[in-house]
C-alpha cells in the first residue's frame, strides 16, 4: 500500500449495549481506491462503517475507544464536530433510502441546500446535474426531476442515493451492501459506477458477495468476529490468502 | 378436499363474527352522531342564524336564545392554548426522539414516563391542581390572580393536552425507520435541520396529532369547571380578559343539560352539534393538508 492513507483506524473498539462488537480494529485505507470489507454476518462490518462517519452516535448506549482519522481529521476528538465528519464522509445504505416525501431533484439538492454549500439556484441546479451524471442517473431522470423519488426503480433509487451522497462533495463514500437488494442488471451498473468513483474519491465498500469484491476492489479486508483478520490487495486475498478463515470465506465454504 | 371445506367454513364464520362485532361497536357512535345532529339541527332551525350569536335566555323565559358567547369562548381559549401546547410538545418530542447523548436520552425517558402518567390523570384533578397552584402563588407573592379565569383555564388545557400531542408526535418520530434517520444525518446536517426534515417526513402523522390536540382541547370540560369556570356573557376583549371567567361550549353543554329549563337543554344540543361540526371540519382540513405536499 504505497499510496497515502485517507483513513487510519487505530485500535478501534466499539461496545453497543455493553457488548463488544469491534474488538480492536486497525486499518489503513489508501486514497482513491475501492477498499472492500468482507466477512460473515454479524462480524461487525456495518458497525465499522458507521463508526467512520459517526452515524453510530444515533444509536443508544454506544461506547467507542481508539481513534479514526479521516483526511487528517480525528473523528472522535471531542473538539471535532460530527457534522463536519459526515460532510467529509458520505454514506450509502443497504436499503435504497431516498426520502420518499421529496422529489428526485430535492433528494439530491437537500444536502447542499440545507448546508448552504451553494450560493445560487443556478449553482444548485448545476451541482444536482453533476451529481446525477456522476451517478449514471441523469439520462434516465432529466425529464422528471420533479416527480417523487419513490417512483424510481430500486436500482435507480440506489443510484439516486449515491448522487445524494456525491452532491455533498465528500472525500470518502461508505457503502454498506449497496447492491444486496438489487437485481443483476442494476447491480452491474452500480459496480461500474463504484469503479468510476475512485477517480475522485475513496470508496469503502461492504459486500457479502466475493465475486463483487473481486470485480470492483483494489484492496480487501477480511473481518471476523470484530477484528480484521487479513488485509491485502484483491489478488492476494483471492489467490493466496494467508488466513484459513479468509480462504474458507472467499472459496465459499463459509458465509 | 373435506378439510378445505371446513377451513373455508371456519374462515367464513370468523369473518362474519368480526364484521358483526365491528358493526356493534359502531352503533353507539352512529347513534350519538345522529341524535346530536337531528336534535341540534331541529333547534337551530327555530332561531337560525341568530342562535349562533344570541345569549342564553333568562331563566323562565320561553325564548330559544343562543350560544354566541360559548362559541367565542371556545375559540379564544383554544387559540390561546393550542400554539403553546404544540410548541412544547413538538420540541419535547424532538428532544427525546433525536437525543444524542446519554444525558439527553435519560431526560427523554423521564419526560416520557411523566407524560404517560399525566395522560392517566383525571382531568378534574389537573383543574384542581391549577386552582391550588394559583392559590399558592397568590399567597406566596401576596398578589391576586383570579383563579376562575381564562388564564387558569388555558393553563389547565395546556397541561392536559400537551402530553397527548407529545406522545403522538414522539411515537411518529420513533417509528421513522432507522435507515431514513441515518440517511438524513449522513448528509451532515445539524440536529435542528434534521428535525425539520424528519418533521416533514412524518407530516401526515404530525397533522393528525395536531388535530387530536385541538379535539382534546375543545372537548375538555371537567378541568374547566374550577378554572375557566364559565360565563354567559360575551367575553370583553380588553387587557383584563385573561383574568375573567370565560364560557366554553363544553361548559355550556354541562350546565344546560343539567338545568331544569327545556329551552336551556335544547341549547346544550346545539352546543354539542356545533362541537361536532367544528371537529369534523378540522378533521377534513387536516386530511386535505396532509395529502398536499
Ligand atoms: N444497534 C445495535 N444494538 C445492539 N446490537 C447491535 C446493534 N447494531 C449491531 N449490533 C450487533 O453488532 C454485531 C455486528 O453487527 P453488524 O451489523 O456490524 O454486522 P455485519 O457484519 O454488518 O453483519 P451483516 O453482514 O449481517 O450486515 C451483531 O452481533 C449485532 O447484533
Ligand atoms: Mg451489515
Amino acid at each position: 500500500m504505497s499510496r497515502d492513507p485517507i483513513i487510519i483506524i487505530n485500535d478501534l473498539r466499539v461496545r453497543i449495549g455493553g457488548k463488544e462488537i469491534l474488538k480492536g480494529v486497525n486499518l489503513k485505507v489508501p486514497k482513491n481506491c475501492v477498499f472492500t470489507i468482507m466477512g460473515p454476518s454479524g462480524s461487525g462490518k456495518s458497525t465499522l462503517l458507521r463508526s467512520i462517519n459517526r452515524i453510530l452516535d444515533l444509536y443508544d448506549d454506544v461506547e467507542v475507544s481508539g481513534d479514526v482519522v479521516v483526511d487528517g481529521v480525528s473523528v472522535y476528538d471531542p473538539k471535532t464536530d460530527p457534522i463536519y465528519v459526515r460532510r467529509l464522509v458520505g454514506m450509502v445504505f443497504q436499503i435504497p433510502n431516498p426520502l420518499p416525501h421529496l422529489t428526485i431533484y430535492e433528494n439530491v439538492a437537500l444536502g447542499p441546500k440545507i448546508n448552504r454549500l451553494v450560493r445560487s439556484r443556478r449553482e444548485l441546479d448545476e451541482l444536482v446535474r453533476w451529481a446525477l451524471e456522476k451517478a449514471y442517473l441523469w439520462d434516465e431522470v432529466k425529464d422528471r426531476l420533479h416527480v417523487p423519488a419513490v417512483k424510481l426503480s430500486g436500482g435507480q433509487q440506489q443510484r439516486l442515493c449515491i448522487a445524494r451522497a456525491l452532491a455533498m462533495r465528500p472525500k470518502v463514500i461508505l457503502m454498506d451492501e449497496p447492491t444486496s437488494n438489487l437485481d443483476p442488471v442494476a447491480t452491474s451498473k452500480i459496480e461500474e459506477l463504484i469503479i468510476e468513483l475512485k477517480n475522485y474519491l475513496t470508496v469503502v465498500l461492504v459486500t457479502h458477495n466475493p465475486f463483487q469484491a473481486s470485480r470492483v476492489s483494489d484492496y480487501v479486508a477480511f473481518m471476523y468476529d470484530g477484528t480484521i483478520l487479513e488485509v491485502g490487495s484483491v489478488d492476494e486475498i483471492f489467490t493466496k490468502p494467508k488466513n484459513k478463515y479468509t480462504e474458507m470465506y472467499v472459496t465459499g465454504r463459509m458465509g | 378436499m373435506r378439510g378445505l371445506g371446513i377451513r373455508k367454513l371456519k374462515s367464513y364464520l370468523m369473518i362474519s363474527l368480526i364484521t358483526t362485532v365491528s358493526v356493534l361497536a359502531l352503533i353507539p357512535i352512529f347513534h350519538l352522531i345522529t341524535s346530536v345532529t337531528l336534535k341540534g339541527v331541529e333547534v337551530i332551525s327555530r332561531n337560525f342564524p341568530n342562535i349562533f350569536f344570541d345569549v342564553r335566555p333568562i331563566p323562565g323565559s320561553k325564548e330559544v336564545g343562543g350560544i354566541g358567547p360559548y362559541i367565542v369562548g371556545t375559540l379564544i381559549i383554544t387559540s390561546l392554548s393550542i400554539p403553546i401546547t404544540l410548541t412544547i410538545s413538538v420540541l419535547a418530542s424532538l428532544y427525546s426522539s433525536e437525543a444524542l447523548s446519554r444525558f439527553e436520552r435519560s431526560i427523554g425517558k423521564y419526560t416520557r414516563l411523566f407524560t404517560h402518567m399525566l395522560i392517566e390523570f383525571p382531568t378534574i384533578i389537573i383543574g384542581l391542581t391549577v386552582y391550588g397552584l394559583l392559590t399558592s402563588i397568590n399567597n406566596l407573592f401576596n398578589i391576586n390572580i383570579p383563579r376562575f379565569s381564562l388564564l387558569a383555564g388555558t393553563l389547565a388545557l395546556i397541561i392536559i393536552v400537551t402530553p397527548y400531542v407529545y406522545s403522538q408526535v414522539e411515537d411518529a418520530l420513533k417509528s421513522i425507520p432507522s435507515h431514513v434517520r441515518e440517511a438524513v444525518y449522513s448528509l451532515g446536517v445539524t440536529r435542528v435541520k434534521a428535525a425539520y426534515i424528519l418533521l416533514r417526513y412524518i407530516k401526515p402523522a404530525l397533522y393528525a396529532s395536531i388535530t387530536i390536540g385541538v379535539f382534546r382541547t375543545i372537548s375538555e370540560t371537567a378541568a374547566l369547571l374550577f378554572t375557566a369556570f364559565g360565563s354567559d356573557h360575551y367575553p370583553i376583549l380588553d387587557s383584563q380578559i385573561l383574568f375573567r371567567p370565560i364560557g366554553t361550549l363544553t361548559l355550556a353543554i354541562y350546565n344546560f343539560a343539567l338545568s331544569p329549563y327545556e329551552n336551556w337543554i335544547d341549547l346544550s344540543w346545539v352546543a354539542a352539534f356545533t362541537l361536532l361540526v367544528m371537529s369534523t371540519t378540522l378533521f377534513v382540513i387536516s386530511k386535505v393538508l396532509s395529502r398536499g405536499r
